[in-house]
């Protein structure tokens, strides 16, 4: 008797298991399909520091939403914001401009289960470029701004300058 | 043997709500300008930083950003209402919004809202408020053109107006002196 109620409870504790399991598995998004807008600072003359915004809707081909998202952008791991029905994320980025040079900058966007495995990684002191992320935006940063290389007064200054030097020497010359 | 196992549970049961003693969840959260000029036209980029200072986790935040009206500002790009499922203690999350300002004049830059849930089995949230940033004043674009741009155009204007002045006694010159060389060759040659 003991036996198999003991058979009986292996197995009820088994399929519970493998119910929790498969809810788990449901979670993960299958062949994420995403729209992304994309934006950084141009205006370094009146912004003191840079800001890269990435915007994104995200579909899974399993219909799973308002999913759990964190990303790394320049360096830094943070969590993903969201609208309140789950549809539309956001990842932001805010530092000084000489941290964000021109250049183009991939956001790899991970679930939770990926970010559990960074944060072993990073506890472990190990590398997490390894470990695959969800799906990867790029923003495209051009730099901003910071005004001409010359300023328009010196250019004017020099110019006047040389053609008065040269004035001064035709004249010296025509008088010695 | 099945009391040894009835035991485990019950003590695993006890020490899993170790968390019902910490105290709840408190959020602070910051609004800043990263302007150095609030020009109209210009970008005009906002961060807010959520810190939990409390003892447990908050879930459900909601940050929600009513103060800069469309037809005042144009959000370039970000969400003015956004959510995080959880923000553990000690730890913050920020957001940023980009804005465009389509008048100028004097702003009173207000607080944006924050709601969150401050414990597991809280049922109404907590409403709180980031700082704000004050009144400010938007630039015209012409004022701030006029003080910082680099004029070429003025400049160019300029450099052609200096041209008569400095070529009309240049030419003049230069006829003369080439014709007194004409002249000065001529004489020689027939010297």
């Amino acid at each position: 008797m003991d036996t198999t109620k003991m058979c009986k409870f292996i197995i009820v504790v088994s399929l519970a298991l493998c119910t929790v399991v498969l809810a788990v598995a449901g979670e993960t998004c299958q062949n994420p399909s995403v729209a992304s807008q994309v934006y950084s600072t141009h205006e370094a003359s009146v912004v003191v520091n840079t800001a890269l915004v990435a915007e994104f809707t995200l579909k899974c081909s399993n219909g799973v939403k308002n999913l759990a998202l964190y990303a790394e952008i320049n360096g830094q791991f943070v969590p993903v914001t969201k609208n309140e029905d789950g549809t539309h994320y956001q990842v932001s980025w805010v530092g000084e401009h000489k941290q964000a040079p021109r250049g183009v900058y991939p956001v790899r966007v991970f679930d939770s289960d990926g970010y559990q495995q960074i944060k072993k990684a990073q506890r472990n002191e190990e590398s997490s470029g390894a470990i695959k992320a969800l799906f990867t935006l790029s923003i495209d940063h051009s730099g901003p701004y910071r005004g001409p290389w010359l300023q328009s007064e010196f250019i004017a200054a020099t110019t006047a300058i040389i053609v008065w030097y040269c004035a001064y020497t035709a004249k010296s010359k025509l008088q010695s | 043997m099945r009391l040894q196992l009835v035991l485990i549970g019950v003590l695993a049961v006890c020490f899993g709500n170790a968390d019902e003693d910490h105290g709840p969840a408190w959020l602070l959260a910051s609004k800043t300008l990263h302007n150095q000029f609030v020009v109209e036209g210009k970008e005009l980029v906002v961060e807010y930083i959520i810190f939990n200072v409390g003892e447990s986790a908050a879930t459900n935040v909601v940050l929600t950003e009513e103060s800069f009206h469309p037809e005042d500002f144009e959000l370039v790009r970000g969400m003015t209402k956004t959510k995080w499922d959880r923000i553990a203690p000690g730890a913050n999350v920020s957001h940023t919004i980009i804005l465009r300002p389509r008048v100028y004049g004097f702003f009173n830059m207000t607080a944006a809202d924050v709601s969150y849930l401050s414990s597991e089995d809280a049922s109404e949230p907590v409403h709180s408020y980031t700082s704000a940033p004050g009144e400010g004043g938007i630039m015209r674009y012409r004022d701030f053109d006029r003080k910082f741009s680099p004029h070429i155009l003025d400049w160019a204007a300029f450099g052609m107006m200096t041209v008569p002045s400095l070529c009309i006694p240049f030419m003049l010159w230069f006829r003369s002196k080439s014709k007194y060389e004409t002249i000065a060759q001529q004489s020689r040659k027939t010297n």
